[in-house]
């Protein structure tokens, strides 16, 4: 004890110059960090300091790079010390029920996490085939999903590469958003009218947005076009995909660039001439990933 | 990896939950809660007024990882850690969100040796404890009382250096002395026997 009355005066010192703030200007001592490191380790170090203490653990000085790990592990020997109280199972299954209900996945409410898949009426015959436009919709998520198919357009023969803007599906399904999660949504058609997708049920919208691809084997090439996508959550973007095969590889097509008021379009060079489908995730940004990380599909629109 | 867990059972590898619960799949936050539930529990108990509040909160811990997962981040630390660090964090939070919070920290200090803290089994209450846990808290009782006060007001009742130094009638800068001795003493005494650097 009187050691440490011997040292107090001499402590306080220290770390009054450690976090004055002109001395953020010069290199951080070893000796100075090490009067930081109880602090930093409880979170009790304000930012200009905190940022110090950081740079000169990352510069590797090894030292204090070993004194902190030390104080990390005395501080989870300390936490690891609590006795455990066992969990009942009522309330394990009370908290997965408000996962799978009420998630909120990177900003966007959205509910339940199981992908479920309506759509398609079946794929066509293999071989050549030229959809002027095609399109399964499939609203999703909500964690949960729901998707929904719906397509359009008769087939052209002969379909060149088309022009989206001057050629619009002459024919839609619209998706009522009625189902309950997991049902197949109802169908119903309607002539020249804006496709919406809606997440939800009919007690809870989530989220809605729409899209179309029209797939154009002739150029071999797929448009995708949509819109009503709300902003991506900051460090994500919304990265398109192909997938040829039912069970075949995921391919990363395209980042989709947003415009002010939520619309995309893209156009993707195919690799085969016949595409099973397309859909989106949210990825974080920085790079494409070879395969989808981690976010469900939002969006999935399926060649019929 | 694999880890052996407290209690001997072999856990499921954290990095497989981590990707699941990324994956917006049940079964890694149903396996987390498996393999840390009673721990986090646990910790929530320990600072928490009551069985109610220490149940809301283990739900918030594990509600905020399945929802942002990207918060924790293997680099930094074990997912065990992390939890725990997050309960401690959020139970401390509620605790002082509380009207009578000052009434009940001025009784918690006035305690001889924090007896408020259950270091040890207690069946009544729900607790157990298991071996490691044991030898870490006879450790912890071995630590010279200033050092082991200092420590429990840090880590369990939420003051910071500056408020434990100011209720205790002790100088700011013996108060981190205290707990910085106090953890390294711990983690020395218990280096060996616990092959620290493994993967909690």
């Amino acid at each position: 004890m009187s050691d440490e009355a011997a040292n107090r005066e001499t402590n306080n010192n220290k770390m009054q110059r450690a976090n004055h703030p002109d001395s953020s200007r010069d290199p951080i001592s070893c000796e100075s960090v090490q009067v930081l490191l109880v602090e930093y380790l409880m979170n009790e170090l304000e930012d200009e300091p905190r940022q110090r203490v950081e740079g000169h653990l990352d510069d590797g000085c090894p030292q204090c790079k070993q004194q902190w790990q030390h104080l990390k592990t005395g501080k989870g020997l300390l936490l690891r010390a609590i006795p455990e109280r066992e969990l009942s199972q009522e309330l394990r299954d009370k908290i997965l029920a408000s996962a799978v209900a009420a998630r909120v996945d990177c900003g966007v409410p959205v509910r339940t996490p199981q992908v479920t898949e309506v759509l398609a009426s079946g794929r066509k015959p293999a071989g050549r085939r030229r959809l002027e436009s095609a399109l399964l919709g499939l609203a999703m998520l909500a964690c949960g999903v729901m998707l929904a198919p719906f397509i359009a357009g008769p087939r052209q023969d002969g379909a060149s590469k088309i022009d989206v803007a001057s050629n619009p599906p002459p024919e839609e399904i619209r998706v009522q958003a009625d189902a309950p999660f997991g049902e197949t949504p109802r169908l119903e058609r309607s002539s020249r009218r804006p496709i919406a997708f809606v997440a939800g049920s009919a007690d809870a919208v989530y989220l809605s947005m729409r899209g179309e691809a029209i797939f154009d084997y002739a150029a071999m090439q797929v448009h995708f076009f949509g819109s009503d996508f709300p902003p991506p959550p900051p460090g994500k973007d919304y990265v398109l995909w192909l997938q040829y095969q039912p069970d075949g590889p995921t391919h990363p097509a395209q980042t989709l660039q947003l415009s002010g008021d939520g619309r995309c379009k893209a156009i993707v060079n195919l690799a085969e001439n016949d595409c099973y489908r397309v859909f989106i995730t949210l990825e974080g940004n920085g790079g494409m990933p070879t395969s989808p990380t981690g976010e469900r599909p939002l969006l999935l629109l399926q060649a019929s | 990896m694999n880890c052996k867990l407290n209690n001997g059972q072999v856990a499921v590898d954290d990095n497989s939950i981590m990707q699941r619960i990324h994956d917006r799949n049940e079964s890694g936050l149903s396996d987390l809660i498996a393999a840390y539930g009673n721990q986090v529990f646990g910790m929530c108990s320990l600072i928490a007024v009551d069985t109610s509040d220490a149940e809301a909160v283990t739900s918030d811990v594990f509600l905020e990882i399945w929802n942002r997962p990207t918060c924790f981040d293997a680099q930094r630390g074990s997912l065990g850690s992390f939890l725990l660090t997050l309960a401690r964090s959020r139970s401390l939070d509620r605790l002082r969100a509380r009207r009578n919070y000052q009434r009940n920290l001025q009784n918690y200090c006035d305690a001889t040796a924090c007896e408020r803290l259950t270091w040890g089994s207690s069946p009544e209450a729900g607790l157990v404890e298991t071996e490691d846990q044991m030898r870490i808290r006879e450790a912890v009782n071995q630590l010279p009382e200033d050092q082991r006060n200092a420590l429990q007001l840090a880590f369990f009742a939420g003051l910071t250096h500056r408020e434990i130094a100011e209720r205790l009638s002790i100088p700011l800068g013996t108060i981190k002395t205290y707990i910085r001795k106090g953890l390294l003493h711990l983690r020395n005494t218990l280096a060996d026997e616990f092959e620290l650097g493994g993967c909690r």
